[in-house]
C-alpha cells in the first residue's frame, strides 16, 4: 500500500531541494549597516582613561616633589637668632613675586635705596600665615602683595618670599657669603634606563573573530632598556634620544603542542600549521611539531585534522598547552622634555614619538624551563612607530650623577599586523628607572 | 571561487567584502526557503535579511562539523520560526479543519508536470502552521516531538496539523495538474 502521505512529503522535498529564487536586489542594502553597527568606538575613550592615569599619577608625583624638594633644597637666608624682631625691608611699590630667582641676580636689579620704603617690620609668622602689617600696607597703599610671607624657624625662604627690591643692607657679605656660585650649565646628559613592561592592545575592529582571538590571548611580562642622551636646549627643554631594546609577546592559551611528529609527517609542505593571531598569522618551521587547539577551531589552519591524524595513539612527546609568541624591537627614540620642578628632585614631562624596528620574531613553547621553537609569526610589520608620554622624576644626588624614575605610557600608532581585520594597537605601561650623568 | 573557509575567515575578520560574497553564495537558496516559510515576499525579505545578521553574529560559533549550508539553512528555518512565534495569534487554523480528504490524493504520475515554482505557490498557500509544520516534518526532517518543542504544541497537534496540510496539498496539486492537463489538451 502506497503511503500517500509519505508520497506528497518526497514531491516537494525533492521539488524544492535546489531550489532558488533571487532576492530583491536592495536587501543587501539593509544588512549591510546592521552588520557594522556592534562596532564601538570604545578605543578613543580607553586611551583618554590611560592618559588621565598617568597624569593623576603624575600630579600627586608632582605634589610629593615639591613638598619633599622644600624640605630639602630651598635656598635661603639665615636671620641672626638674636635679632627676632629684626625687621626686614619691605618696599612700598615695584614689588612682585620673584619665586626661584636667586637673589645674586636680582643685586643688579637694585634701584635706588631712596625709592625703596624701608624699616617697615615684619612679625616673624607661622607658616602659611600673612603678616598682619602687610595686610595694613595693602589696605593703605593699594594692591602690594599676591601672595603669603613665610616664615620657619627664623628662616625665611626667599623662593617663597616676597624679595623684590630688598634693603640692600641684607646683600652686606654677611649675608651673601654662603650663596654658592652659580653652577656650569651642564648641557648633555646620558641615561641607562631599564623598566619592566605591561604589554596589552586596543581591539579596534571589535569583529567576531579578533574579539574572539584577543579572549584567548594573555600578554606576558615584557621588559624595554636602553641608554638615551638628552640636550638641554633652554632651562626646561630639552630634547633626548637613545636606543632602546624591548620584548614583548602573547601567550596563546589552548594550544597544546608536541615533538616528535617527524616521524609521522607525510606530506612536503613548508609549513604543517598555520595558527591566526591578532599579531599575524603564525606558521610553523619545523616538522617536528604537532599543534592541536583545544578550545577553538578557528584559529589553527592545517591538514592533519583530528580525523585524519589522532596524536594521543601516536608516539609524540607532549611540550605545553599554550604558544609563546615573542617580538623584540630596536627602538629610537625622539622625545621633548619639559622641566616642570628643577630641584634636588626634579619633575620632568617627556612626550615624543619612536620608530621601532623589528630584530627577533619568534613563537616557541616552554619545555622545562627551556624554549622549543616552533616557528615565527608572518605578516607582523618590520617597524611599528609608537607614542609615548610620560613623568619622569630626577633625584640629583651631586651636579652631575641623577637617579632617575619615569613612569611612561606608550601607544603604538599602527598596529603590529596588516592583516585585514586585525587593528589591534598595541600598548604598554612601564617604569623606567636608571642613572644619569651630566656633562 | 574562493573556499567557503577563507570567505568565513574574511566575514570574522569584518571583512565587508567577504560578507557580500556569502551574501551573494546563498542568498537565491535561502531566499527560496524564506518564501516557503512565509506568506508573502515582504515578510520572505524580512527572514532573509534577520537571517543573514544572525549568521553574520554567529559565523564564530560554526565549528566546521557538518555542511555550512545546512548550518545556514537552519539559521534561516529558526528566524522564520521567530517571525512566525511573534504574530501567530494573527493566525486561526481551525477555519480550514474541515476540508474533506475524499479525492483528495492524485496519481503518482500527476506529480511529474508541477516544477518547484508550482511547488512553491502550493506550498505558500497552506495556512501558516500547516505551512511550517509541513515544512519542519516534510523538508527539514523534523520529528512530531521537535516540532511540538519548536512551536510551543502538542505532539497530537503537529500530527493533526501536518496531516491536514498533506490534505491541502494534494489536493492543490491536483487542481494544478488538472488545469495542466485541460491547458495542455486544449
Amino acid at each position: 500500500m502506497v503511503d500517500r502521505g509519505a508520497n506528497i512529503d518526497i514531491v516537494f522535498r525533492n521539488g524544492l531541494k535546489d531550489y532558488e529564487v533571487l532576492p530583491p536586489a536592495d536587501a543587501w542594502d539593509k544588512i549591510r549597516p546592521a552588520v557594522r553597527k556592534n562596532q564601538k568606538p570604545v578605543i578613543v575613550l580607553r586611551v583618554a582613561a590611560m592618559i588621565a592615569v598617568v597624569f593623576s599619577l603624575s600630579f600627586l608625583a608632582y605634589k610629593w616633589s615639591t613638598n619633599l624638594s622644600d624640605r630639602l633644597g630651598s635656598f635661603s637666608f639665615a636671620v641672626n637668632p638674636e635679632s627676632e624682631n629684626q625687621s626686614v625691608a619691605v618696599p612700598q611699590r615695584n614689588m612682585y613675586r620673584q619665586a626661584a630667582i636667586p637673589v645674586i641676580a636680582k643685586q643688579e636689579q637694585q634701584e635706588p635705596v631712596s625709592d625703596v620704603v624701608t624699616d617697615i617690620p615684619i612679625p616673624v609668622a607661622n607658616d602659611n600665615q600673612v603678616s598682619p602689617v602687610l595686610n595694613n600696607i595693602e589696605a593703605e597703599n593699594g594692591p602690594t602683595f599676591k601672595g603669603t610671607l613665610k616664615s620657619k624657624n627664623n628662616i625665611i625662604p626667599l623662593e617663597k618670599s616676597y624679595t623684590g627690591q630688598l634693603n640692600p643692607n641684607l646683600y652686606s657679605p654677611a649675608f651673601v657669603s654662603d650663596i654658592p656660585e652659580k653652577p656650569e650649565d651642564k648641557k648633555w646628559t646620558i641615561a641607562a634606563l631599564v623598566s619592566p613592561t605591561y604589554y596589552s592592545g586596543f581591539n579596534s575592529d571589535h569583529n567576531a573573530l579578533t574579539s574572539m582571538l584577543v579572549s584567548k590571548e594573555q600578554a606576558v611580562i615584557s621588559y624595554s632598556g636602553g641608554v638615551a642622551f638628552a640636550y638641554k636646549i633652554n632651562k626646561r627643554f630639552s630634547v633626548q634620544s637613545g636606543l632602546y631594546y624591548s620584548s614583548l609577546g602573547n601567550e596563546l592559551s589552548g594550544i597544546s603542542s608536541y615533538s616528535g611528529f617527524y616521524n609521522y609527517d607525510r606530506t612536503k609542505n613548508d609549513h604543517n600549521f598555520e595558527v591566526l593571531t591578532t599579531n599575524g598569522t603564525v606558521y610553523t618551521s619545523t616538522s617536528d611539531v604537532f599543534l592541536i587547539d583545544k578550545i577553538s577551531t578557528i584559529r589553527i589552519s592545517t591538514n592533519y585534522t583530528s580525523d585524519m591524524f589522532d596524536p594521543t595513539k601516536a608516539n609524540l612527546k607532549y611540550l605545553d598547552n599554550s604558544l609563546t609568541q615573542n617580538f623584540s624591537y630596536l627602538e629610537l627614540p625622539l622625545f621633548v622634555k619639559y622641566k616642570l620642578v628643577d630641584k634636588t628632585l626634579g619633575i620632568n614631562v617627556i612626550g615624543g614619538l619612536s620608530s621601532n624596528f623589528l630584530v627577533n620574531n619568534t613563537v616557541y613553547s616552554s619545555l622545562n624551563g627551556g624554549k622549543y621553537q616552533v616557528g615565527k609569526t608572518e605578516g607582523v610589520n618590520p617597524i611599528a612607530f609608537s607614542s609615548s608620554l610620560g613623568m619622569g622624576m630626577e633625584y640629583n644626588f651631586s651636579r652631575n650623577i641623577s637617579l632617575n624614575f619615569e613612569p611612561t605610557f606608550r601607544y603604538y600608532i599602527n598596529p603590529f599586523t596588516g592583516a585585514d581585520g586585525m587593528r589591534i594597537h598595541p600598548y604598554s605601561f612601564g617604569i623606567f628607572s636608571g642613572l644619569s650623568y651630566k656633562f | 571561487m574562493p573556499e567557503i573557509k577563507n570567505i568565513i575567515k574574511g566575514c570574522l575578520l569584518g571583512n565587508r567584502r567577504d560578507q557580500e560574497l556569502l551574501y551573494r553564495r546563498y542568498a537565491a537558496k535561502l531566499y527560496a526557503v524564506c518564501l516557503q516559510y512565509s506568506g508573502n515576499d515582504e515578510e520572505a525579505r524580512d527572514i532573509l535579511q534577520e537571517g543573514f545578521i544572525k549568521i553574520f553574529e554567529n559565523l564564530v560559533h560554526y565549528k566546521y562539523e557538518g555542511s555550512f549550508d545546512g548550518w545556514v539553512r537552519r539559521i534561516v528555518v529558526n528566524t522564520a520560526l521567530e517571525k512566525y512565534r511573534s504574530k501567530h495569534n494573527l493566525y486561526r487554523v481551525d477555519d480550514i479543519d474541515q476540508i474533506p480528504e475524499q479525492n483528495a490524493e492524485p496519481d503518482n504520475e500527476d506529480y511529474a508536470g508541477l516544477g518547484a515554482r508550482d511547488l512553491m505557490e502550493i506550498i505558500r498557500e497552506l495556512p501558516p502552521r500547516y505551512r511550517i509544520v509541513f515544512n519542519l516534518f516534510a523538508i527539514e526532517g523534523y520529528s512530531h516531538k521537535e516540532i511540538s518543542d519548536m512551536m510551543s504544541i502538542s505532539e497530537g497537534t503537529s500530527k493533526s496539523n501536518l496531516s491536514r496540510a498533506r490534505v491541502i496539498l494534494q489536493r492543490r496539486v491536483g487542481s494544478y495538474t488538472g488545469l495542466k492537463k485541460n491547458l495542455i489538451n486544449g
